[in-house]
């Protein structure tokens, strides 16, 4: 007979932990698809990938080449007028559609990743790890952060990379802080304290034990991250710290800038470019706010509307009822 | 009860809340009369209702939540009131006693302050009046007036619960609604905190709705018991007699499945299965899942409530078939 | 008191972080930005102050790294900034200085505003959930707050300033008129400031409502919200005293790192319209790669942010009774 293998796990407690977050997670995403704000959300967002996606499709060419004399307004051979170079804009816009949102998307990421490793690493080590990492956090998140961006900027070759790097080393510790709030409950619960006495590997605990309960969190704070990366990106863009010969909303928002497009008249140079990335924002904003509501019940709001008049007329009729049976006395 | 000895009654209350997953009826046709100077117990487990029938009478149900039935206090239907009826029966007429050792205090105001408001809040009292009331009060209830500038913070659990008792009785009311007045404070204090109402209802005068999931608290304050399940009140009477001789199957399992000091050992009776669920309507009794004496046809038809002896009524098929069968 | 101390204990090594990351970031930086500074001005600069450059950065000297971290601290702590190549030959400091009023004036009036506004609004519809007020105003703030600032400011400029020519597009007085404490200047100043704080205050506002809607949500479920509604007190002292002072115990933690934001977005909106505040200034500063007035001003600005993360912290004491007395 052999011995069970170290690793097995006894089901019960440890289980339990899975399986219960699991099944609150699929009831919340149930919740989440029926909510219009996240519905919202999530359609804008999808029509903006897709509309990255299918850039040569939409409007073949490169965006870059001189294509009509400058600020053309619009019109039927270009849908979005002309820039100060001479570019067409429509063309811009959609092709700039693919920088902003992957860059942003993947600064999202590694703000999320980096906030997300490190806020559990400081709930679930504790000690000095706890105290060193929170101090850092702390540091960070009080440093003014587009000061801090420009300042690192400034310094960096203008790269997109170089760009994701600084936001990402000024953005992590919103993500962190927030995590590690929310994990130091989940660390001190029961199951984790007997998972640890099992002998289970710390690793194996935080991914399988720690980390399914604080899902909604995580999502959240992707979506967070992902709305800080689009959002800062372009600002840092449009001050001129990121690569300008890059095709992005920021960029095409800084060269509008650099051409008075204000003072000239030109709208359509900027208009477009800052509508897109304000109802991207948004739309992440919205997705964020539904899955805050799906995850605090309190902040869940029930159609009350209907009962209100329902209950007035409940008691409309039940007066007239007294009525009737004063008269009938 | 003679009529003019009845302070509140409670007639065919039901409740209501839209939810998610459908409409809650948290409850169902609950009835009762409350005489001056008595203390009625509500027993039952969390969910039955219990909470929910003191939020309606004293009118802080959430704006989602239908009523139907009659509260009456001094004549008017409580349910129906507005405007400035409605603030003259809060507090003046009936007032509410929380759980004061967690969080019935505003922790940024002091005791004087919460004691003060609700005073100018009803009476025309300059502020120096008013805060006059506040030591009185305090030493009505057993603490020393010099803490009357004190946060909730830096009072003990039963000191904090004996300041939610003074503010309730600032305005002198007919009716003390207690929703689990004890149930976060240790035993010995629970015991000075009861034994300290007792006294100032010996003193005042006022009744008291004692509602509570301990079962022996309740039965041991209260002179007549009203026990509930699933939104209704399954059965009512004299409190010793409910104890003493339990005709509802879960009157007797709640009794058997309570540990007493110096009761004997055995095995502890349990109740098996859950509570039902309050959204979908039962068609008969709403114990019938985890009855012990259950027999087919009693999950058919509501049961009504019967007497079985002066003043005790049950809500139980197994006493309807014997009435029928006599 | 202590809680004061130790957060100024926790912001004095915050400064020390920012002083440490301004001293490795030239050093750090790939191209060696330093020695091209040293290039550029070398017709323009004494060689003295080429030399103190040179301290300052560690170019071509074979001091070790610990001593130049000593020499940059004690220039710090005698108040030198350096001297900005871009306004050559006048200090940082000076340049600073001149700027940092315009921002104070821009990021005050944007904050006051901005909370009084967010915060009552989120008020309102906590109070007031579900209800059309709350379906109207919580998402198009939300929708408002999202929005990057410099895309709204730039809007804002073409349809107010350009299009309607309402209001000043840029600078923060006509630079024609000079400066002085006299009605007309003041009243000029006012109105060039219009827009920005406008600007500002439209996108931050939709963040303090979400943050007030939300804690106030979370306390008017509390028991004390329960008890102040049963006790009949009037809705304006539950929700104010009862509820939003509760509330904004939450939301003033949060206020810290609010004005960290508030003063981002302040710089933005300064570029779009150049107003003559810090912000501009390191837009200039960074244009002109002047990298001591870069360094200079994110240590301003740092300072500043710290200072008011401070007087944050000590409103906080001043509204929470559970820390000033403890």
């Amino acid at each position: 007979m052999t011995a069970p293998a170290a690793s097995a796990t006894p089901p019960g407690a440890l289980g339990r932990g899975l399986g219960v977050a699991g099944r609150s997670a699929r009831a919340g995403l149930a919740r989440l698809l029926a909510s219009k704000k996240a519905l919202f959300g999530a359609v804008v967002v999808l029509l903006l990938i897709a509309m990255g996606l299918l850039a040569p499709v939409i409007a073949p060419g490169n965006p870059l080449a001189v294509v009509a004399p400058q600020n053309l307004p619009p019109s039927a051979h270009h849908l979005l007028g002309t820039t100060g170079q001479g570019n067409d804009v429509f063309a811009q816009v959609v092709w700039g559609t693919r920088n902003s949102l992957a860059v942003g998307f993947v600064t999202g990421f590694a703000i999320a990743f980096l906030g997300v490793a490190l806020g559990l690493s400081a709930a679930y080590f504790g000690g000095w790890a706890d105290n060193l990492l929170s101090l850092l956090m702390n540091i960070f998140l009080v440093i003014p952060g587009l000061p801090l961006l420009v300042v690192m900027a400034a310094f960096l070759p203008r790269s997109t990379l170089s760009v994701s790097l600084v936001l990402a080393i000024a953005g992590w510790a919103v993500s962190a802080r927030v995590i590690r709030s929310q994990a130091l409950s989940v660390v001190r619960r029961d199951y984790i304290s007997a998972a640890t006495v099992i002998g289970e590997r710390p690793l194996r605990i935080i991914l399988a034990e720690v980390l399914p309960n604080l899902s909604s969190l995580i999502a959240s704070v992707l979506f967070g991250a992902i709305g800080y990366g689009i959002g800062s990106l372009a600002a840092l863009q449009f001050l001129g710290l990121g690569d300008l010969s890059a095709v992005s909303w920021g960029t095409i928002l800084y060269w509008a800038q650099n051409n008075s497009a204000l003072l000239q008249g030109t709208w359509w140079q900027f208009i477009p470019a800052g509508a897109c990335l304000a109802l991207t924002c948004a739309a992440i904003s919205m997705l964020n706010f539904a899955i805050d509501e799906v995850t605090n019940p309190r902040l869940r709001t029930i159609r009350e509307r209907r009962t209100r008049l329902a209950s007035r007329a409940l008691r409309r009729r039940r007066g007239e009822q007294r009525q009737e049976e004063q008269h009938a006395a | 009860m003679p009529p003019s000895e009845v302070i509140l009654d409670v007639a065919g209350l039901s409740v209501e809340f839209p939810t998610a997953r459908g409409v809650v009826r948290a409850v169902s046709e609950v009835s009762f009369q409350i005489g001056r100077g008595e203390v009625l117990g509500l027993a039952g487990e969390s969910g039955s209702g219990k909470s929910t029938v003191a939020h309606a009478i004293v009118r802080v149900l959430s704006r989602s939540a239908r009523c139907s039935g009659t509260v009456t206090f001094r004549g008017q239907d409580v349910l129906t009131l507005g405007g400035p009826r409605l603030r003259q029966y809060r507090w003046e007429g009936v007032s509410l006693v929380m759980q004061g050792a967690m969080n019935a205090l505003n922790p940024v105001l002091t005791i004087e302050d919460q004691i003060t408001d609700v005073i100018r809040a009803h009476r025309k009292m300059p502020r120096r009046a008013a805060r006059a009331r506040a030591p009185e009060l305090l030493e009505l209830v057993g603490i020393d007036p010099g803490r009357r500038g004190a946060y909730p913070h830096e009072l003990s659990g039963g000191m904090r619960q004996r300041c939610v008792i003074a503010i309730a009785l600032a305005l002198e009311p007919d009716l003390v609604v207690m929703d689990e007045p004890t149930t976060a404070l240790d035993v010995v204090v629970q015991r000075a905190i009861m034994d300290e109402i007792d006294r100032l209802r010996e003193q005042l005068g006022f009744s008291v709705l004692l509602i509570s999931h301990d079962l022996d608290l309740v039965a041991e304050r209260a002179s007549r018991l009203a026990i509930m399940y699933a939104g209704r009140v399954v059965e009512s009477g004299p409190a010793a007699q409910v104890v003493a001789s339990p005709q509802h199957p879960y009157t007797g399992a709640l009794l058997a499945s309570a540990m007493s000091v110096d009761g004997q050992e055995g095995r502890l009776s349990e109740l098996p299965g859950r509570p039902p669920d309050l959204i979908a309507a039962q068609p008969g009794c709403a114990f019938f899942a985890r009855c012990s004496q259950a027999r087919p046809g009693h999950d058919q038809q509501v049961p009504a409530l019967l007497e079985v002896a002066p003043g005790h009524e049950v809500a139980c098929h197994l006493y309807a078939d014997r009435e029928l069968a006599r | 008191m202590r809680y004061l101390l130790t957060r100024l204990g926790f912001y004095l090594v915050a400064l020390w972080g920012s002083l440490t990351i301004n001293f490795l970031l030239p050093r750090l930086a790939p191209g060696d930005p330093a020695s091209s500074l040293l290039s550029r001005m070398t017709g323009q600069m004494t060689p003295a102050q080429l030399n103190s450059i040179r301290l300052i950065y560690g170019v071509d000297t074979h001091a070790s790294l610990l001593s130049e971290y000593g020499t940059y601290l004690g220039q710090l702590a005698h108040g030198n900034l350096g001297i900005s190549t871009s306004y050559f030959p006048t200090p940082v400091s000076t340049v600073i200085a001149s700027a940092i009023w315009w921002t104070v004036l821009l990021g005050g009036v944007s904050l006051v505003i901005g909370f009084a506004a967010g915060a009552g609004l989120g008020i309102l519809v906590a109070w007031r959930r579900a209800t059309l007020v709350d379906s109207l105003v919580t998402p198009s703030t939300v929708f408002l707050a999202s929005v990057p600032y410099f895309w709204l400011a730039t809007a804002a400029v073409f349809i107010l300033g350009i299009k309607l020519n309402w209001l000043p597009v840029s600078h923060s007085y006509n630079i024609d008129l000079l400066p002085a404490f006299s009605w007309p200047f003041i009243g000029d100043v006012a109105l060039h400031a219009v827009l920005p704080v406008a600007t500002i205050v439209a996108v931050s506002v939709g963040n303090w409502l979400i943050v007030m809607r939300s804690t106030m949500i979370s306390v008017l479920s509390e028991d004390y919200i329960t008890m102040a509604i049963a006790k009949g007190l009037s809705p304006l002292r539950i929700a104010l005293n009862y509820g939003a002072r509760n509330a904004l115990l939450p939301v003033t933690t949060t206020a810290g790192v609010a004005v960290g934001f508030i003063v981002s977005g302040a710089l933005l909106t300064e570029v779009v319209f150049s107003y003559s505040g810090v912000g501009y200034l390191l837009f200039t500063a960074v244009e002109g790669l002047d990298y001591p007035l870069i360094q200079g001003l994110l240590l301003i600005i740092t300072v500043g942010v710290l200072a008011a993360n401070l007087l944050v912290d000590g409103i906080y004491v001043l509204l929470d009774p559970r820390v000033r007395r403890s």
